[in-house]
């Protein structure tokens, strides 16, 4: 989601409905984007954490239990961020934007069923790069 | 970075051009205005064009799915997705899923239709089309998804000739399957397979597995133990033999997700001594060197390893078995907690709670490190005791203060673990201190803390007292009923405090401002002890009721209510106060409020009644019985907070309780002896000694003001609670309690208010499906259920709130019908302190039943064995579907079925004012019957029907409740094919709406 609270990408693990995720992005915006950039990347969220990690004016945010590792989902960002950057070739706020239908693509190729499924950058672009030459 | 070559490809202009327009339109309207018109453009392509290609149709279902990204509602389209599914073009099909992704989730009533969709691209040739059906499973797969595609899934993670990108998703979709419907996935077959695609090469492969693994044990790790040997040998193999495949380095570090798994699965086993134990040891030892080596690099460096690190100390500190490791884990953690990283800051206090939290002999330990580190910084060897742990603590207060609220909730985390017999009264102090700028944020929190560290650790227990006061002045809105309930408590069963209590809160009293919560508390302590300190001038019983009297007039009704109770009590104990009492409960007997009326009428006739009468009414309150410990149920969040490495991080109770008051928790509230305010059950209990005669006047006035009474919000009348009337009373002579007596078990008599709460936790249980069966302050058994058809499953999570370990710990299941067998597993011997373990139980239903299976639960406590009966709420209508059924249908059926003694009729009288869309709410959501509009235009009527799954043919249940809502009657007529059923549905539903 960007800084005015515009969610780019959302993907949801728990089954909620239309109602339901929009209140609680909009709780998640609120309380990450009241932050300063000096504080944790981690903030209690109801009985969740969320980990998330600002890049120019997006915020990408995970939430997740509270025995999660909190560097473990912080740095699984990070690698979602260089692969999106890698593919886009200095990615913006608008690639995602005009794009959206391949950077869900690409997420089904990092996170699956909440969990990180595929920690090689180098595998990821590759098998977009398949991907992209099919039919 | 050049642009990726690719992105041309199976690019749609149209789409890029509409996205354009959105954005470049001027304001919202005309953004609206846009939309609509692409919407009825689109509609209008599906309806009409007959030859629509799959491009085009590619391209609609995008623009339809970023316009529901927009925000905007989308009513068509969804088929046109599942289209796109069957294409045989990867690009076509490959938007199917993602749009599918985005736009349903597991409970989607479409989901259904396309499983089939899916197993044709499981079962494809091309793996790529493989890997969409997988993926969607894992995105968006069901119930149905898992039942049906399970064993498919089974199959392609074990095969030998699965591709790596196959079995990784696959590994993940069984996760999320056996995540979200546990027990349809049964590993206990395949644990030998599954252990062996450890030996996989693949760190892809073995990262997802690890994910799903780590699933599996946390619910069982019995059975898996030969993979231990083979997970320590890869954390081998990466961290010391470094052989490690190059694309999944890291920023320097050999793939550090796959690292962090591999050590959080071993916390799921004990410590090994032979020499795989030893292994272990080297590799968490290199770990700390690695880390120790790594001074600079970039923060993505620092924190995968880190990320490590971390998993490194909590699976050392949860070993909790070698010195050596603990101690370096004592230092480095000492370092992170001044870190000037905040992260590490806040992971260091993390970690460092967990390490408090640990048996008594580490955490000495800990503290003699900490004590060692700081000293030897500040050369304070040899100061004063309280001085050193002033400094010891300095630390963690400036971390308290941090303007990040997530420090500070782990600083007071930390603190809070810390607390021991010796630490606590600075600790405490330090928190009272911290409390008066302590922001909103954080101050429920914190009072629950204090409030417990100071019940916990006092060793006096005038000083808890002066502790509870202190936080109702600083901080009266943020303390909880239960935590006032609690000292009351404690005052009434320490006869040594209570002239002190009476004193201190009659002083606190005479501030002008003094909170709410203090008046209810200077109540009820006044009104049982007050006469301890009426010799005194000064705190005379005049001065004592003027005190409380002029607070009368701002507080508010519950309040209010209790004070008239006080003043009932010192006409008791002070005969020279009847006049100015009298006069108070005379001008409330037409208060507009019918609680405060009644409490008042009736006071005044009790009070000028015969004073034998009174003085037993009125007498002290007894002693309460020590098995229940409501403050600490309530924060056993927070206790959690320290456990959580020690409790498996599975989808359990301790992680809903989360140190918020509410939830289910409040609940209980209802049921505790306080939740009456003064009327305790002794006084119940004496009413129900009473001779009937006596009952006559009492019950008067409540009779005569019903109508008033039935104007008052529902919850009211819970949370006050009538001292001589509904509520509480209600339930014991209701159907349920009184035919499931024998559940009570160890325990008294009905009256007994820890049987009050077991009754009433088995009938809300009843209704739903997850919630807490029983607690005391030894244990906690929590209740999950799921039920399909006539299979059913249930897990008991059974916590230990003590403080030692629960041994021999066994339990035994009774079903008195032989149609309802329990398949219960058997469970761990041993539960460690705050440590929970949970125990599935399968059943089937194979027909009618009406008694409830029952468990007893035994284990040791030190010196003393311990059997819990409890009743499960395992019921008819646990097993019922709802049926909808129209007006003819419903008749027709009615008709068949045939009258008695099948046919059951009964009339029962509510003790609330009927409510019509109360019955509903219980109906259907609770007994899973179908409420039936339109088959009874009178709307005081209702009819509900279900369906009763019968070998092959499924049973009908039919009733129609008729209710007088001027007379609070309810007639109640059942129809089914066995009396069994309707007399089973009848008593619950007579028990839940009476």
């Amino acid at each position: 989601m960007n800084r005015q609270g515009k969610t780019r990408l959302s993907k949801w693990y728990t089954p909620y409905d239309d109602v339901e995720k929009r209140k609680l992005s909009n709780e998640i915006h609120k309380i990450v984007n009241s932050r300063e950039t000096k504080f944790t990347n981690f903030v209690e969220f109801r009985t969740h954490r969320i980990i998330y990690r600002r890049y120019a004016g997006l915020f990408f945010c995970m939430c997740v239990d509270p025995t999660d590792n909190e560097l473990f989902c912080l740095e699984a960002i990070h690698l979602f961020v260089e692969v999106l950057d890698a593919y886009f070739g200095n990615v913006c706020e608008l690639d995602l934007v005009f794009n959206f239908y391949k950077v869900y693509a690409i997420l089904d190729e990092v996170f699956l069923a909440g969990e990180l499924m595929e920690p090689s950058k180098h595998i990821i672009l590759q098998r977009m790069d398949f991907l992209d030459n099919l039919p | 970075m050049a642009a990726n070559p690719n992105l041309s490809k199976g690019a749609m202009r149209g789409l890029t051009n509409f996205i354009s327009d959105l954005r470049n339109a001027p304001n919202k309207e005309n953004e609206e205005k846009r939309v609509t018109k692409e919407m009825a453009h689109i509609r209008k392509e599906f309806k009409e064009n007959k030859n629509i290609d799959g491009y085009q149709r590619r391209k609609y279902v995008c623009k339809l799915i970023y316009m529901y990204m927009l925000g905007y509602e989308l009513d068509f389209g969804h088929m046109e997705a599942v289209t796109l599914l069957s294409s045989s073009k990867f690009t076509e099909k490959q938007i199917g899923y993602i749009s599918l992704g985005i736009l349903l989730n597991e409970s989607h009533e479409m989901l259904p239709l396309i499983i089939n969709s899916f197993k044709e691209d499981l079962l494809a040739r091309s793996d790529y089309f493989q890997a969409l059906a997988l993926a969607a499973v894992c995105n968006i797969g069901g119930k149905e998804t898992a039942e049906f595609l399970a064993p498919l899934i089974q199959k392609l993670l074990i095969a030998n000739t699965s591709a790596p990108l196959v079995k990784k998703r696959a590994a993940l979709a069984i996760l999320r399957m056996n995540r979200n419907h546990p027990g349809l996935v049964t590993p206990d077959s395949w644990v030998e397979r599954l252990i062996s695609v450890l030996d996989e090469q693949d760190f892809g492969v073995l990262n997802s597995l690890m994910s799903l693994l780590i699933d599996l044990v946390s619910e069982k790790a019995e059975g898996w133990e030969p993979a231990v040997p083979k997970v320590i040998h890869l954390l081998y193999k990466i961290i010391i033999q470094k052989e490690n495949p190059k694309e999944y380095i890291y920023y320097h570090i050999p793939c550090p997700w796959l690292q962090v798994k591999l050590l959080r699965f071993l916390r799921y086993f004990p410590p090994l001594e032979d020499a795989t134990g030893r292994r272990l040891t080297e590799i968490l030892n290199a770990i700390f060197a690695i880390s120790e080596s790594a001074k600079a690099g970039t923060i993505n460096h620092k924190n995968a390893l880190n990320a490590v690190l971390f998993e490194a100390i909590n699976l050392i500190i949860h070993h909790d078995n070698d010195p050596a490791l603990l101690k370096q884990t004592s230092i480095l953690l000492g370092r992170f907690i001044t870190a000037k990283e905040t992260n590490i800051r806040y992971l260091g206090l993390e970690a460092m709670s967990h390490f408090a939290s640990l048996s008594n002999e580490t955490s000495v330990m800990i503290k003699k490190y900490q004590d060692t580190v700081l000293c030897k910084l500040n050369e304070l060897n040899g100061e004063h005791e309280i001085k050193r742990l002033r400094w010891l603590l300095i630390d963690y207060l400036v971390s308290l203060k941090d303007a990040d609220i997530s420090i500070r909730r782990r600083a007071l985390d930390l603190l809070y673990g810390m607390c021991d017999k010796v630490t606590c009264k600075t600790i405490v102090a330090e928190l009272l201190s911290y409390l008066q700028t302590a922001d909103y944020n954080i101050r429920e929190e914190l009072v629950i803390k204090i409030a417990n560290l100071a019940e916990k650790f006092a060793s006096n227990y005038s000083w808890y007292v002066d502790v509870i006061l202190q936080l109702i002045t600083t901080a009266g809105d943020f303390v909880s009923d239960d935590i006032w309930f609690r000292v009351v408590k404690i005052v009434t069963n320490h006869e040594d405090i209570q002239t002190y209590a009476a004193s201190t809160v009659f002083v606190a009293l005479q501030n002008r401002n003094a909170h709410e919560t203090l008046v209810k508390v200077g109540g009820y302590i006044l009104g049982e002890f007050g006469h301890l300190i009426a010799d005194n001038p000064a705190s005379s019983p005049l001065i004592q009721f003027q005190t409380l009297h002029g607070k009368f007039a701002t507080c508010g009704l519950q309040t209010k209510a209790l004070l008239l109770s006080t003043y009932a009590k010192f006409v008791n104990l002070f005969p020279e106060l009847t006049q100015q009492t009298q006069e108070v409960f005379r001008q409330h007997s037409s208060y507009i409020d019918a609680e405060i009326q009644q409490r008042a009428c009736e006071y005044l006739n009790l009070t000028s009644l015969n004073e034998d009468l009174m003085q037993t009414v009125l007498d002290v309150i007894p002693a309460f019985s020590e098995n229940k410990d409501l403050i600490n149920s309530n924060s056993s969040g927070s206790a959690g907070i320290g456990n959580e490495i020690s409790t498996p991080p599975s989808n359990t109770f301790s992680s809903g309780n989360n140190s918020h008051i509410g939830g289910n928790t409040s609940q209980l509230d209802l049921l505790d002896p306080f939740g009456l305010g003064v009327s305790s059950p002794s006084q119940q209990q004496q009413y129900q000694q009473q001779p009937p005669q006596y009952q006559q006047p009492i019950a008067q006035p409540q009779q005569f003001f019903s109508p008033q009474q039935q104007l008052q919000p529902e919850n009211y009348q819970q949370e006050v609670g009538s001292p001589f009337g509904s509520g509480q009373h209600n339930n014991l002579l209701s159907p349920t309690a009184s035919s499931g007596s024998p559940n009570t078990g160890s325990t008294g008599s009905p009256l007994d208010p820890l049987a009050i709460k077991i009754v009433n936790a088995y009938k809300r249980l009843c209704l739903v499906n997850d919630g807490v069966l029983y607690e005391d302050s030894i244990i906690q058994i929590g209740l999950k259920s799921e039920y399909n058809g006539a299979q059913g499953r249930i897990v008991l999570y059974y916590g230990n709130n003590s403080s030692f370990p629960l041994t021999s710990f066994n339990t035994t299941f009774e079903s008195a019908s032989s149609t309802l067998q329990l398949q219960p597993q058997s469970t761990a011997p041993n539960i460690q302190p705050k440590a929970q373990i949970q125990q599935p139980i399968t059943f089937s239903c194979t027909g009618e039943f009406s008694e409830s299976p029952t468990a007893a639960i035994n284990f040791l406590t030190p010196g003393k064995p311990i059997t819990i009966h409890l009743k499960l709420p395992i019921v008819i209508s646990k097993f019922f579907d709802p049926l909808q059924l129209n007006s003819g249908d419903y008749f027709a059926k009615w008709k068949i079925l045939p009258g008695k003694p099948v046919e059951i009729q009964e009339v029962f009288k509510t003790s609330k004012p009927i409510d019509m869309a109360h019955f509903n709410k219980v109906l259907s959501e609770g007994l899973n019957l179908t409420v039936n509009k339109g088959v009874d235009p009178n709307p005081n009527n209702l009819v509900a029907s279900a369906q009763f799954p019968y070998a092959q043919n499924p049973m009908f249940v039919l009733l129609r409740i008729e209710s007088n809502p001027q007379a609070n009657m309810c007639r109640l007529t059942i129809r089914s094919q066995s009396a069994v059923i309707s007399n089973a549905t009848k008593q619950l539903i007579i028990s839940h709406l009476s």
